[in-house]
C-alpha cells in the first residue's frame, strides 16, 4: 500500500503544479474586486500540501496489512471483463442504440460470468427483454427522453 | 406555520403521490435489501425517474426511496449476516444469531419496528428542530457559510474511517474537481481545456453516481456463483407482530438509540453507518447482561441499532434542509435531486418553498407509515429478492445507472462522466480512500469558493472577521477540536497502554 500511496502522492502534486499553472493563465476581469485565481490557488496548494504529507507518512507509519492477494483481486478476470464490456458497452451505444446495444450488454455480461449458462440463459433474456420494456415505457413514453 | 401544513397536506394527498411515496418504499425496500445496495444506490437509480415530475412529487417519491431503502436493509441482516446496508451492520450481531436459533420472523419484527419507531421519533425531532435552525441559520454571512463548509469537512474527514490525511486529500480532489467549469461568481470558463461539454463542469449526480455504484457493483462481480447463506425461515406473522410488545417494554433502550440517532445523523458526513454502531455499544454498555450480546437472546441488542439508524435519517436530513449540508451520502444524492429540480436547499428554502419543506416532513411520515404495512405484507418476497444472482444483477444496474446519467441533460458526455468517476471512485476506494469527501468536495466547492470570495470581499481584504463573528468562531475552533482531539486523544491512549505495558514489564 505504501508504495501505491507514493505514486498517488506524486501523482496528485504533479496534477497540482500543472494546474496552477493553467490558473496562472486565466483570464482575469476588469471589474474584479478579488482574483478569480485566488480559490483555484487555495484549492491546489492545499491538495499538494496534504499531497506532501501523504508522501510523508508512508515513509514514518507502519505498512498496512492486506490479504495476500489484495492487488490481484483488484485486477481479477471477471472485473476486468465486466469494465471491458461497459466500456465498449458506452463506446458504441451512439452508433447501435442504447435499447439494442443495452440488451446485447445484458446477455453478454451474463454469458461472460454466469457460472452455469444454459441454466440462466433464459432468466437473462427474459431480464433483459422485462428491463428494455421497462425503460422504454418510463424514460422514452413517459418522461419522453430522446435515447442514442 | 399551520397554514403551510395545511397547504402541504393538500398536496401531498394526491393519488398520484401517495402511490408514488408508497412505490418509492417498496423499491428502496428490495433495492436495500439486497447487500451491497446501499440506500445512495437507490436514490441514485429514482433521481432521474423524477426529472419529469413536480418538485413535491419527485421529492416524496426520494423520501419513500430513502426510508425503504434504509430499513430495507435489516432483512439481509437477519437472515444473511450480511448488511444489506452499512446501516444495518451491528444488527447483524445479534439478530442473525436469533434467526438461526429458528426465531427469524421475531428478528425481523424487532428491527422493522424498531425501524418504524426510530423513524417517527426523528421525524418529531426534525419538524421541531429544523425550523427553528433555519431561523437560527438567516443570520448567517458569507464568514459563516465558510466556516459550516470547513466544519463538514473537519467532521467527514475525522469521523470517516481510514486515514484522516487521506479523506482530506480526497477532499482536496472533490474541490479541485468542483473548479472545473464556469466560475460561480464571475462566470469565467476555466479548465476547460477546450472541451465544450466541460464548459458546464461536471453534472454531480452522474458523479454521484458513478463513484457509489461502480465500485460497489465491480466488487460485487467477485460474489457471482458464491453460495448463499441465507437462513430458512417459517415466517408467522403472529410472532412478527408479536415483537411490538417488545419493543414497547424496552422504552428506555428505544429513546437512547432513538437520540443518539439523531444527534449523529445531524453531524454531516456520518450517518447510519454509525449510529448503529454507537447506538448497539451504548445499549450494550447499559445492559444488565452485556455477556449476552452477540447470542441472539436480546431483544434490545437488535432494537438499538435498527431505531439509531432510521433515526439518523431524520437527523440528517436537518442540516441539509436548514443549511443544505447533507448529513450523510443519502442526503448527499438528496441533495443532488433539490439541485435538479432547482432548488437550493437551506434557510430560505423555508421561507421560499415552504410547502416544499412542509410536504417533504409529510411525505417522511406517510413512508414511514407504507414502511409498517409493507413489512407485514411482502416480506416473504422481500426474503427471495435478496438471494437474486450478482450476474443478473450487476448488468442491469449498470444499465440502469447509464440510463439515469443520460436522462438528466440528454447528453452522452454525462454517461462518460459516470463510467470516469466511477473508475476514480474505484481506484480511490482500492487505495483505501474514502470516496465520501470526493463528493462533498465537488458539491460544497462552489458555495466555498462564492463564500470565501464575498467574505473577503465585504471584509476588505480582511480574514479576521472569521475570528470576530461568533458562529464563525466557534464552527472554525469546533473544525479544529474535530481534527486535533481524536488524535490527542489516541496519543494519550497509546501513551498510557505503553506505561502500562512497562509497569507490568517491570
Amino acid at each position: 500500500m505504501k508504495t501505491a500511496d507514493r505514486i498517488c502522492a506524486v501523482a496528485l502534486i504533479l496534477a497540482s503544479l500543472f494546474m496552477i499553472q493553467a490558473t496562472s493563465q486565466l483570464e482575469e476581469l476588469a471589474y474584479q474586486v478579488l482574483s478569480n485565481k485566488l480559490f483555484p490557488y487555495v484549492t491546489f496548494a492545499f491538495v499538494i500540501l496534504l499531497s506532501l504529507g501523504l508522501l510523508v507518512s508512508t515513509f514514518v507509519t507502519p505498512e498496512l496489512v492486506l490479504p495476500a492477494d489484495y492487488w490481484r483481486r483488484i485486477v481479477s478476470r471477471r472485473r476486468l471483463i465486466m469494465l471491458g464490456l461497459f466500456c465498449v458497452y458506452l463506446v458504441v451505444m451512439p452508433w447501435i442504440g442504447f435499447l439494442t446495444t443495452s440488451a446485447i450488454f445484458m446477455l453478454a455480461t451474463v454469458a461472460a460470468l454466469s457460472p452455469n449458462l444454459r441454466k440462466d440463459l433464459p432468466i437473462a433474456v427474459t431480464l433483459t427483454a422485462g428491463i428494455i420494456g421497462l425503460i422504454y415505457l418510463v424514460f422514452v413514453h413517459w418522461l419522453q427522453v430522446f435515447l442514442p | 406555520m399551520w397554514e403551510q401544513y395545511a397547504v402541504s397536506f393538500g398536496l401531498i394527498a394526491s393519488p398520484q403521490i401517495i402511490f408514488s411515496i408508497a412505490a418509492g418504499v417498496l423499491g428502496g425496500m428490495f433495492i436495500g435489501a439486497i447487500p451491497g445496495l446501499t440506500s445512495t444506490m437507490a436514490i441514485a437509480l429514482l433521481v432521474p425517474v423524477t426529472f419529469g415530475m413536480e418538485p413535491v412529487h419527485g421529492l416524496a417519491l426520494l423520501m419513500g426511496v430513502y426510508c425503504g431503502a434504509i430499513s430495507g436493509g435489516l432483512v439481509a441482516a437477519c437472515l444473511l449476516n450480511i448488511p444489506g446496508t452499512p446501516s444495518s451492520a451491528a444488527t447483524c450481531l445479534d439478530a442473525f444469531p436469533m434467526s438461526r436459533k429458528g426465531k427469524a420472523a421475531r428478528a425481523l419484527g424487532l428491527a422493522a419496528y424498531s425501524s418504524f419507531f426510530g423513524g417517527a421519533l426523528a421525524g418529531l425531532c426534525l419538524i421541531v428542530v429544523a425550523p427553528t435552525l433555519a431561523r437560527f441559520a438567516l443570520k448567517f454571512g458569507p464568514w459563516e457559510y465558510f466556516a459550516l463548509v470547513i466544519f463538514t469537512f473537519s467532521c467527514v474527514s475525522s469521523l470517516s474511517s481510514g486515514s484522516t490525511l487521506k479523506s482530506f486529500v480526497a477532499a482536496g480532489l472533490g474541490l479541485a474537481l468542483a473548479l472545473v467549469g464556469t466560475d460561480p461568481v464571475d462566470g469565467v470558463v476555466r479548465f476547460s481545456f477546450g472541451f465544450d461539454s466541460l464548459e458546464s463542469g461536471f453534472n454531480v449526480l452522474p458523479a454521484l453516481i458513478g463513484v457509489f455504484a461502480v465500485p460497489q457493483l465491480l466488487e460485487d462481480v467477485d460474489e457471482i456463483g458464491s453460495k448463499s447463506n441465507l437462513v430458512k425461515m417459517d415466517f408467522k406473522l403472529s410472532e412478527f407482530m408479536g415483537a411490538f410488545w417488545d419493543i414497547l417494554r424496552r422504552k428506555f433502550d428505544l429513546l437512547r438509540s432513538a437520540f443518539i440517532g439523531v444527534v449523529v445523523g445531524i453531524l454531516p458526513g456520518v450517518g447510519p453507518g454509525l449510529s448503529n454502531v454507537v447506538a448497539y455499544a451504548q445499549a450494550r454498555n447499559a445492559s444488565k447482561t452485556p455477556e449476552k450480546f452477540g447470542t441472539g437472546e436480546l431483544p434490545e441488542a437488535i432494537i438499538a441499532p435498527e431505531t439509531a439508524n432510521n433515526a439518523s435519517m431524520g437527523g440528517a436530513l436537518i442540516p441539509l434542509l436548514t443549511l443544505g449540508i447533507p448529513g450523510d451520502a443519502s442526503t448527499l444524492m438528496m441533495l443532488g435531486a433539490f439541485m435538479l429540480h432547482n432548488i437550493q436547499p437551506g434557510p430560505l428554502l423555508f421561507r421560499d418553498n415552504g410547502d416544499i419543506v412542509y410536504s417533504i416532513f409529510i411525505a417522511y411520515f406517510v413512508a414511514f407509515a407504507f414502511l409498517l404495512i409493507f413489512f407485514h405484507v411482502f416480506i416473504k418476497v422481500i426474503v427471495k429478492v435478496i438471494a437474486i444472482p450478482r450476474q443478473f444483477m450487476v448488468p442491469t444496474l449498470l444499465v440502469l445507472c447509464s440510463i439515469g446519467s443520460f436522462a438528466l441533460n440528454n447528453r452522452l458526455f454525462d454517461v462518460y462522466c459516470f463510467l470516469g468517476f466511477g473508475l476514480v471512485g474505484y481506484i480511490l476506494k482500492q487505495l483505501k480512500f474514502p470516496v465520501l469527501p470526493v463528493i462533498l468536495g465537488l458539491i460544497l466547492g462552489h458555495m466555498a469558493e462564492t463564500q470565501l470570495r464575498l467574505s473577503i470581499t465585504l471584509g476588505s481584504g480582511s480574514l479576521l472577521p472569521f475570528l470576530t463573528r461568533p458562529i464563525s468562531l466557534i464552527l472554525i475552533v469546533t473544525s479544529v477540536a474535530s481534527l486535533v482531539l481524536p488524535w490527542y486523544l489516541d496519543l494519550r491512549r497509546k501513551k498510557k497502554a505503553a506505561m502500562l505495558a512497562a509497569e507490568k514489564a517491570a
